[in-house]
């Protein structure tokens, strides 16, 4: 699950670390808001057993293995803020001291396991976790590890790793069965601590915000499966845009407000990727963080 | 363990041990992009030549640095794997290399630079102190769970260990250990506040009587009126306790166990809050003063492990003076003075927990001793100790002038050090004389007498 440097390409990386860190910056600033020291040891022994976890690789499938990731499992604990602040801390460590996942790559790993893999945690564990509560750990788990699993390989396809169908069904396959794994430890994991201490996995879940996770995970899902379809098929849906002949609007309609910077650029390709992803990645966060606003709005008014 | 081997390599002396760990980071960062945007071989090999440059500079052992950077080869080459597949052969060897350079430059960073200096470097980085803050909870915690993790396997293996126990039992053990973990680090917590971690920004702390807290002429070393307190799960472990000590008077405080000692101690230095009020040296114990008042009152924790958490012991006396505000060299030169007067300095370079339980016990009291505080207060501090070590102890705590709470059950220890003694039973003290009087009064000789 960890990108080590070198693989990821300069246009795919640079945008990332330019998103995520900052992202995480905010969680660490949201998560010091309110945060009771009293909670610093739970928070330093949830990440201390989730990089722990992290360690340990499991047999997947036929020469593969995998391990636990944790997001969901942190999230649960100590709520999704928190846990994007620890996770992070995390992947900092690993990435510092033991070299596992790159340094220019921790923006990508910092997306993947720590802003994507805690928020699809965290939406089906709020939806579902005042009806059922176990069903709402396991969904947090496995959707968890599928998401940011996804979203690496979406990341490793942009980056121009070469995927075959064969390769991407197998990958997917893995995924699935760590996802599963994952989803039956967070269960067992969270059952067996709330057993001797209760009082660390009470329910903190609003349940009046449940229409809006709920939407919120359905646009994180089409998002990952939408990536997983260009993986998956990189032409079909070039040649879907053609059939019905949308693909000659989409062209123009993207290509026209850099067309005129890019010929102006005359430097390589790759800045004009980055510039182009950029562009890309900040219209799609500023989409979300403005129907955010809006949602949020409707729901106090 | 792979991150000691680097904690030794990153305290070597080498001109770029010295340099300046901020540069180091940036130069670093820097290398990598070179790396990473490299378009030719030409350009990678130069990238490779700073990187053995930095290697040989550093004095690091190499064959040792390029056998743990080639273990990102096999995450890399996968994906190396897959792109010789499609037949771009060269594109995969292109793409093991920039892997293989990359891990090397992180490992320089890491094998010259202490975990303490890379993280000061990050802060001045402008990354978020609180992220700076869990990574270092984290990177102690994590010797926390597996120091727990090891006691439990011992004690599993000597009753017949988990073999052939299912998910279920496995993921008992697992919950067991972090709850073990979790009371653990928060003893741990408790001692890094009361040394002053997290009390806000000492440096600029209030004199004493400062912030709204009025020295009056002869002020009680501890003063503690009505003071009750209430754990989570309903029990009064405090029910109305009234204490005070004079400045340079050493008490001793008896008590069955579970009567409310430790909880009134956790109160003096504001670890707990309960309802009335606390006052050391004429400081008020309150939240806007808690710096303030740990600089007047150290607190010797009963389980010394739980006290002594930096990696080496002088880096641990230090713990306390840095958070006081003092620079590194000041910190270094009183934890020094604090080591000597406990009879440890021999043992500065050493780490903690390579220490015998009565050299653990000094080297926690000078922990405490290197803030100079005014009021000590031991929490059983003969647990764990055989008897020369207690008389050791005795002889040390004598020859401190500071005024003394001493918590203990040892009746012939408390004989030697203070002359005074209350006596704790249900969250009250029951009664407060003259230590012979009450150690008569409650039969608490262990002879019976």
């Amino acid at each position: 699950m960890h990108i080590p440097d070198g693989v990821l390409a300069p246009s795919v990386w640079l945008p990332l670390d330019a998103i995520a860190l900052p992202a995480a910056g905010y969680a660490a600033r949201r998560a010091r808001r309110g945060f009771d020291d009293s909670r610093v040891p739970l928070l330093g022994v949830m990440g201390a057993f989730v990089f722990a976890a992290q360690m340990i690789n499991f047999p997947v499938a036929a020469g593969t293995s995998d391990h636990l990731v944790g997001g969901a499992l942190l999230t649960v604990m100590l709520g999704p803020a928190p846990a994007s602040v620890v996770m992070t801390a995390i992947l900092a460590i690993q990435a510092l001291i033991f070299q596992d996942g790159g340094i220019l790559a921790l923006g990508a790993n910092v997306l993947n396991m720590a802003l994507i893999g805690v928020l699809a945690a965290w939406l089906p564990y709020r939806a579902l976790a005042g009806t059922a509560r176990r069903a709402a750990v396991f969904a947090a788990g496995t959707l968890s590890v599928f998401c940011a699993a996804l979203a690496a390989l979406i990341e490793l396809r942009l980056s121009g790793v070469p995927m075959p169908q064969s390769a991407v069904f197998a990958a997917l396959g893995v995924f699935a069965v760590t996802a599963l794994i994952e989803g039956s430890v967070t269960v067992a994991v969270v059952a067996g601590i709330g057993r001797l201490s209760p009082k660390l996995v009470e329910n903190r879940t609003e349940p009046r915000r449940r229409a809006l996770a709920v939407v919120a995970l359905a646009a994180l899902l089409l998002a990952t499966a939408g990536g997983l379809a260009a993986c998956a098929w990189p032409d079909g849906l070039d040649s879907l845009l053609e059939s019905t002949g949308a693909a000659g609007h989409a062209r123009t309609l993207i290509a026209a407000p850099l067309a005129d910077y890019q010929a102006r650029i005359s430097g390589a390709l790759w800045l004009r990727k980055v510039i182009a992803g950029a562009a890309g990645v900040a219209l799609a966060a500023a989409a979300v963080f403005a129907l955010g606003r809006l949602a949020a709005r409707r729901r106090s008014a | 363990m792979h991150h000691v081997v680097l904690d030794t390599w990153s305290r070597g002396r080498s001109p770029l041990h010295g340099a300046d760990a901020r540069l180091k980071v940036l130069a670093a960062l820097g290398l990598l992009v070179a790396i990473a945007l490299a378009p030719d071989p030409v350009a990678l090999g130069c990238c490779a030549a700073a990187v053995l440059t930095g290697i040989a500079a550093a004095r690091l052992p190499a064959a040792k640095v390029l056998l743990r950077a080639s273990y990102v080869l096999p995450f890399a080459g996968t994906f190396a794997l897959v792109t010789a597949l499609a037949g771009d052969a060269n594109r995969a060897v292109w793409l093991l290399g920039k892997s293989f350079l990359s891990a090397l430059v992180a490992l320089l960073l890491a094998g010259t630079t202490p975990l303490p200096a890379l993280l000061h470097a990050l802060e001045h980085l402008y990354v978020p102190r609180f992220l700076i803050d869990v990574i270092q909870y984290l990177y102690r915690y994590l010797f926390v769970v597996s120091e727990q993790a090891q006691h439990m396997r011992l004690a599993a293996a000597c009753r017949g260990s988990f073999g052939g126990a299912g998910f279920r039992a496995a993921a008992g053990a697992v919950a067991v250990l972090f709850a073990r973990s979790c009371s653990r680090a928060e003893a741990i917590h408790d001692a890094m506040l009361s040394r002053g971690a997290g009390a806000g920004d000492t440096t600029a702390a209030p004199p004493a009587g400062a912030a709204g807290a009025p020295i009056r002429r002869r002020a009680l070393a501890v003063e503690a009126r009505n003071l009750r307190y209430r754990y989570e799960d309903g029990t009064l472990a405090l029910d109305g306790v009234d204490f005070e000590l004079h400045t340079g008077e050493a008490v001793a405080v008896f008590g069955a166990n579970g009567s409310g000692k430790t909880t009134f101690a956790h109160h003096l230095n504001g670890l707990l809050k309960g309802e009335g009020r606390v006052a050391v040296c004429g400081i008020e114990v309150e939240r806007r003063n808690l710096a303030a008042v740990r600089r007047k009152i150290g607190i010797v924790f009963q389980d010394s492990d739980a006290q002594l958490f930096m990696p080496s012991v002088i880096e641990d006396v230090a713990f306390g003076p840095r958070n006081l505000g003092a620079g590194g060299e000041e910190a270094v030169k009183r934890a020094c003075t604090a080591l000597r007067l406990v009879g440890m300095e021999h043992a500065a370079a050493r780490a903690p927990y390579h220490l015998s339980a009565g050299e653990k016990k000094r080297v926690a009291l000078a922990g405490v001793l290197a803030m100079d505080p005014e009021v000590l207060v031991l929490d059983e501090p003969t647990t764990f100790l055989d008897p020369p070590a207690v008389r050791g102890l005795a002889a040390l705590l004598g020859s401190l002038p500071q005024a003394k709470i001493i918590i203990t059950h040892d009746a012939l220890f408390a004989r030697t050090l203070a002359r005074r003694a209350v006596f704790f039973e249900h969250g009250k003290i029951a009664a407060d004389g003259p230590v012979d009087d009450i150690i008569g009064r409650f039969a608490w000789d262990p002879r019976g007498e």
